[in-house]
């Protein structure tokens, strides 16, 4: 009964009609089954007109930034993604879930079945409280817990309190990132290098430190490099070096982790229309042309990398630990 | 005429992803060259307006003050080239835009210094992008406006970098 109750309500959410084949195959997808869901033939689609190419209007708004007043609005899968139990049963901690790929990852754990508890700077709350309604539209736990990434007690409490209200936790997805351009190393200033490094290096460092004792064999974490990982920009020096930390300890985690069962994967985007890009991430010209470079013409959206912070997730890619997948539009590394 | 116009019309309302699919531009290079082109003399002007009111030096006023007069006039060349060659620029590029708002909080000596170092890459940028159109683009009217603007922007380029290196002295 509990069951049939979800189902209409992401039938409802996704807009889908409420077909009898579906209802019926869903149980025996919950009981292991191999039953396939009856949607139809996949609507093949071209990459290069599928989102909004450049030009995008000059839009700067203070740091974090909110998706929702980005025009066009980022499109992180509050009406495309579909699940298929993925994921069912798993607790999964996202940073920077309130919008961009964390929401993506967000909205994609729960439509696969997961509960979720998302960390956002507290004046994105905007932003996140969309988010936990989406996961609760999924019958999925959905906990905010806002807070100041750059402050190791918070980051102690974060995970603290996402294993104490999810009941567990098996997925961490580090994700959250300070992008802050500056034509000139002359003109970075000490406290912006700071905050750029604890947001992007303590932060994942506190926090998966904080979470290790609690995750089993099985677990997996994630973490948000780029390409700018490997060939970088030269207005992002602080950034950028971030980046190749991230991915760098993707690896040597892996390595540690790996007799624990854990395994620990990168994602690595090209240019994604987020708010970063919008918030002093890139210059003025280029968040106007962002994207442009790539060979599809146009930036990624967040949900083009939902099913990758999936399949990392998911038990079966067992045998991905300390890789970097990348989704670039054709540009950079890996 | 009337037809491209209702056309257009007629896209904007459908959203701009469904105007770039209707649009009829034969060469999407010019169409796009032009895009960044007018994007990249419109931040010029406002940041120069910036510059003459907030800047220290009398250098980078002057030079602030230059970039609005001469973009202003390449502005003013590539929207007629626009509308004589047919070629449809989206408003997202034609739009005057607002503030940068790293530039706008700064002003005297911070805000030269900050300024500069964004001019003098930019240049470098908008002086390659225009030697690429000329070498590879197909449209005469198009590539004939890039020759004639890229000695102007090749003498920004050697002034911002005069400056530059007598401020980092």
């Amino acid at each position: 009964m509990d069951q049939n109750d979800k189902i209409t309500r992401r039938q409802a959410v996704a807009g889908l009609g409420a077909t009898i084949a579906a209802v019926t195959v869903s149980p025996a997808l919950a009981m292991g089954g191999t039953g396939t869901t009856a949607r139809g033939p996949v609507k093949l689609d071209d990459p290069t007109t599928k989102y909004p190419k450049p030009p995008f209007k000059y839009q700067p708004q203070p740091w974090p930034g909110l998706q929702s007043q980005m025009v066009p609005r980022p499109d992180c899968g509050e009406t495309s993604y579909k699940g298929s139990g993925r994921l069912m049963g798993r607790k999964a901690l996202i940073t920077g879930g309130d919008s961009g790929m964390g929401r993506a990852a967000a909205i994609a754990y729960a439509r696969e079945g997961a509960d979720v508890a998302i960390n956002y700077y507290p004046t994105e709350e905007p932003d996140a409280k969309e988010v936990i309604a989406l996961i609760r539209a999924e019958g999925r736990k959905g906990i905010a817990i806002p807070g100041d990434l750059r402050d190791e007690a918070f980051c102690k409490q974060l995970v603290q309190r996402a294993v104490t209200e999810l009941g567990g936790l098996d997925i961490v997805v580090s994700n959250a990132g300070r992008q802050q351009a500056a034509s000139s190393i002359l003109d970075i200033t000490t406290e912006e290098f700071d905050a750029i490094m604890k947001t992007n290096i303590y932060a994942p460092f506190w926090i998966i430190r904080e979470a290790l004792p609690h995750l089993p064999p099985g677990s997996a974490i994630i973490g948000t490099t780029s390409e700018q990982a490997y060939d970088p920009d030269p207005w992002l020096y602080a950034y950028a070096q971030t980046k190749a930390a991230t991915m760098n300890y993707v690896k040597s985690l892996a390595k540690q982790l790996g007799p624990k069962g854990i395994r620990v994967n990168g994602v690595a985007p090209g240019p994604v229309w987020t708010a970063l890009q919008v918030s002093g991430g890139t210059t003025p010209d280029k968040q106007q042309t962002f994207g442009s470079w790539t060979v599809l013409g146009r930036p990624g959206m967040p949900v083009e990398l939902a099913s990758i912070y999936v399949q990392l997730a998911a038990t079966d890619a067992s045998f991905a630990t300390g890789q970097v997948y990348g989704s670039s539009g054709g540009v950079g590394q890996p | 005429m009337r037809t491209i116009f209702a056309l257009a019309a007629a896209a904007l309302c459908f959203g701009y992803s469904n105007l770039q699919a209707q649009d009829k531009s034969n060469d999407t290079t010019a169409r796009y060259f032009l895009i960044q082109v007018s994007i990249a003399n419109l931040q010029e002007i406002a940041q120069g307006q910036l510059a003459v009111q907030q800047a220290g030096s009398p250098e980078v006023k002057a030079f602030g003050q230059r970039m609005i007069d001469d973009h202003g006039k390449a502005e003013a060349q590539l929207t007629k080239l626009a509308q004589t060659t047919g070629i449809q620029l989206p408003h997202e590029a034609t739009d005057p835009p607002v503030d940068n708002p790293m530039l706008k909080k700064l002003n005297g000596k911070e805000f030269d210094k900050m300024y500069v170092h964004m001019m003098a890459p930019g240049h470098g940028e908008t002086v390659q992008l225009f030697q690429k159109y000329i070498a590879m683009g197909k449209n005469p009217a198009v590539v004939a406006f890039a020759q004639q603007t890229l000695p102007v922007l090749k003498e920004h380029l050697a002034a911002i970098n005069a400056i530059e290196e007598k401020m980092n002295k």
